[in-house]
């Protein structure tokens, strides 16, 4: 199957109608850009969802259909939403074109569709322009590429995630779905389905062979006895089918089941961010009416800011005179001490240091100094005044405490707060909206009985497992013993006879051979699988020491090192080569063709093995289109291998937090 | 690319397997059914299918029959 047009209508943030083209040619390598969140895993979704009619959330679970409307539509009004593709059948002869559309709108009458049933599914499937029945479209996915098989094709990092679990021996019930998937891919069912059809189609041939068988004199006795051992057998042969049917019931109904589960933590982490948004407008109205109440107590100072320049005028005006008669003061201080050290050495006529008397021509000087002294000091009699120093500290602090503290900037960073928190209340509002939209219907109690059905399931498998395998038991002696009598019955040369006989042995024996070869077809499978992940892993990875890859039971891989030993931890980086490497084999192996679709490919990789992978990614498949973001690829260096071989390249822009659009980007 | 025909892989894990449990089947019927199952392989109707193998059987028993081969 070739892609040739995919058409996307209100389908996650692509709101309206938007298209892709592909050239619907082989040796197709399409770049899709887009940052993240932009909308590149809708994209993939949109093709899942309209072959299969899943579309997967970031854990990999299935997504209802209101949540997969384009939510900005659907606040328009719009309840609908649908993915057409155009597809080439390249595995008919002649070629033919396929269309497939699946659109589902809101019942009527339902205003606010909640849940999937209140959503009508259309599907339309034409062939060559011929319409066909609605019920033809899932056989006619099934023929191009069966979902079961899709995996490999619709590429995400779920499949590393269940990859990652293909390495443990003791993986659980996911890990055998995606090993029969692989089985799948690569033709196994052939084989088991064979064994299934011919075994049938053995017993029934049987049966007709001893209704004939007692027709014929002699033969009656052990016609009846294999008759009765046909009966054992279809017995336990129905057994086993109903054993079997049940074991695949049970583990689908796991399967939802782990999906319920998935949807509801994904809704009770809806409830929880709620809970949080809400706590936060809680939080942010308080805060508001803090602010509130502070600016009006800052209004009422208001007026001060209107004397600020005057007052700060004065103020510096009567430092400046406080400061002055300051200066005097201590001058007078000093000058005072003087005076009365000279009055003391006149009078006592000795030198108060060294008690020596003191002659009159030195005592003369010292009251010319002293008469210097009175001077200064009356000088200083008019400023030094300390009642006017004392009245002007106080003047200066009563007019500090009238001056403003910054009343108006305290305001307007207020009211900044204020249009803050107004803006944050509003977007917080529009997200518990949202929130509170996703959560209707929402039952915190559903989580706890789906685990306990997840329980129960679990031991049911279990249980299963062991009644298909006392029941095979009991089928294969059944069978040895049936043989026996028709052996003895083989005589007659009856056409008739003879022709049912033919037939039945031929249907037997050819189940024999189809039985024998179920393992060792996946023998031979897992074999070529380990051989070509091997190659391609070694073209791959940057560490030349490595050997190659190893398989277990699971088609898990291991990394042989250079001395043939497994490389135990590994980083995410590798992971993802060997997750490569291992669809790289399966798409070399596989039977039914496809375009293969990777989703962020490069996210854990360094630059060479960017390198690395970019040259081999065109070899994937006949159709390779990837959906990269500019955190993982420069586009200049990184497609550098690829250049000449891109076909087209697409850019997803996010013009709208509810809304991207795709377009051609030109060259 | 260098793929790998899993038709072919098929035929020759059946016609080994037929061989080692001494030619319980003629080769050109194993290859029939075999190319019947592998087209139908993801059909999970299995009625088309087993009639379709089983035209093939009653055309090879009848061959079989009349040229004295399925005498044993």
């Amino acid at each position: 199957m070739l892609l040739r047009r995919v058409e996307i209508e209100n389908f996650g943030p692509y709101k309206g109608k938007h298209e892709v083209l592909f050239g619907g040619t082989s040796e197709e390598l399409v770049i899709v850009h887009g940052e993240n969140m932009a909308g590149k895993t809708s994209l993939l979704n949109a093709i899942r969802w309209c072959l299969y009619g899943v579309a997967k959330d970031r854990t990999g679970d299935g997504m209802p259909v209101r949540q997969i409307i384009n939510s900005e539509a659907f606040g328009e009004g719009t309840r609908r939403v649908g993915v057409e593709l155009t597809v080439l059948d390249d595995s008919s002869e002649p070629q033919v074109s396929v269309c497939l559309r699946r659109q589902c709108q809101a019942k009527q009458g339902v205003a606010d569709p909640i849940n999937d049933k209140d959503f009508a599914v259309h599907l339309d499937v034409d062939v060559d322009g011929n319409i066909l029945p609605a019920d033809q479209f899932d056989d006619t996915v099934n023929a191009l590429l069966p979902e079961r098989i899709s995996r490999f094709f619709l590429f995400d990092g779920e499949l590393l995630k269940e990859y990652e679990e293909l390495v443990r021996e003791d993986s659980g019930t996911h890990a055998r779905e995606v090993k029969r998937a692989i089985e799948m891919i690569l033709g196994v069912p052939a084989v088991q389905n064979g064994k299934d059809d011919l075994r049938a189609l053995g017993a029934k041939a049987s049966r007709a062979y001893n209704k004939e068988a007692r027709k014929v004199a002699g033969a009656k006795e052990s016609a009846q006895a294999a008759d009765r051992l046909q009966d054992e057998v279809e017995r336990s042969a129905s057994e086993l089918e109903g054993l079997e049917k049940d074991h695949a019931a049970a583990t689908a109904d796991l399967t939802r089941v782990r999906e319920e589960l998935g949807k509801n933590q994904h809704l009770a982490a809806s409830a929880q961010k709620l809970a949080q948004i809400e706590s936060r407008l809680d939080a942010d109205a308080v805060s508001r009416r803090d602010k509130l109440e502070r600016r009006r107590d800052l209004a009422k100072d208001l007026w001060r800011d209107v004397l600020e320049p005057r007052l700060k005028h004065d103020i510096e005006m009567l430092e400046r005179e406080r400061d002055s008669i300051g200066e005097a003061l201590q001058k007078q201080t000093v000058l005072l001490q003087r005076k009365t050290t000279l009055e003391a050495a006149i009078r006592d006529k000795t030198c108060e240091a060294c008690g020596q008397e003191i002659p009159e021509e030195r005592r003369t000087r010292t009251r010319v100094k002293l008469q210097d002294v009175d001077d200064q000091l009356d000088r200083l009699s008019a400023s030094a005044d300390l009642v006017r120093h004392d009245s002007l500290g106080a003047t200066i602090r009563r007019l500090r405490d009238v001056a403003p503290a910054g009343v108006a900037s305290g305001i307007e960073q207020l009211e900044v707060d204020i249009a803050k928190l107004d803006v944050d209340r509003v977007r917080l509002e529009r997200e518990r909206d949202g929130v509170q939209q996703d959560l209707k219907g929402f039952d915190p109690d559903v989580a706890t009985r789906f685990e306990r059905d997840k329980e129960r399931l679990l031991r049911h498998i279990g249980d299963l497992e062991s009644a298909i395998d006392r029941t095979s038991e009991e089928l294969g002696r059944h069978r040895t013993e049936l043989r026996e009598y028709q052996r003895k019955m083989d005589t007659s040369d009856q056409p008739k006879l003879e022709q049912i006989k033919l037939e039945r042995d031929l249907f037997e024996n050819a189940a024999v051979v189809f039985e024998a070869s179920i393992s060792d077809l996946t023998n031979e499978l897992r074999g070529r699988v380990e051989a070509e992940a091997s190659s391609i892993f070694r073209r791959l990875t940057t560490d030349d020491t490595y050997q190659g890859l190893q398989i277990n039971e699971n088609y898990g891989l291991s990394i042989v090192g250079s001395e043939g030993n497994v490389i135990e931890v590994r980083s995410a980086g590798a992971e993802q080569i060997v997750a490569l490497s291992l669809i790289g084999a399966l798409n070399r192996l596989a039977d039914k063709r496809g375009p293969v679709i990777m989703d962020t490919p490069f996210g854990r990789l360094d630059r060479t093995h960017r390198h690395n992978i970019m040259k081999f990614v065109p070899t994937l498949a006949d159709q390779v289109a990837l959906l990269v973001h500019s955190g993982e690829i420069d586009p200049e260096r990184d497609l550098e291998p690829v250049k000449g071989k891109i076909t087209a390249e697409y850019e997803i822009r996010h013009v709208a937090s509810t809304r991207s659009e795709i377009g051609r980007r030109e060259a | 690319m260098d793929e790998i025909d899993q038709a072919a892989q098929l035929r020759e894990v059946l016609r080994r397997n037929n061989e080692k449990q001494g030619f319980l089947l003629p080769p050109a019927v194993l290859d029939e059914i075999a190319e019947v199952e592998r087209q139908n392989q993801f059909d999970d109707d299995r009625r088309l299918t087993q009639r379709a193998i089983s035209d093939v059987v009653t055309a090879a028993a009848t061959a079989m029959r009349l040229s004295g081969s399925g005498d044993g």
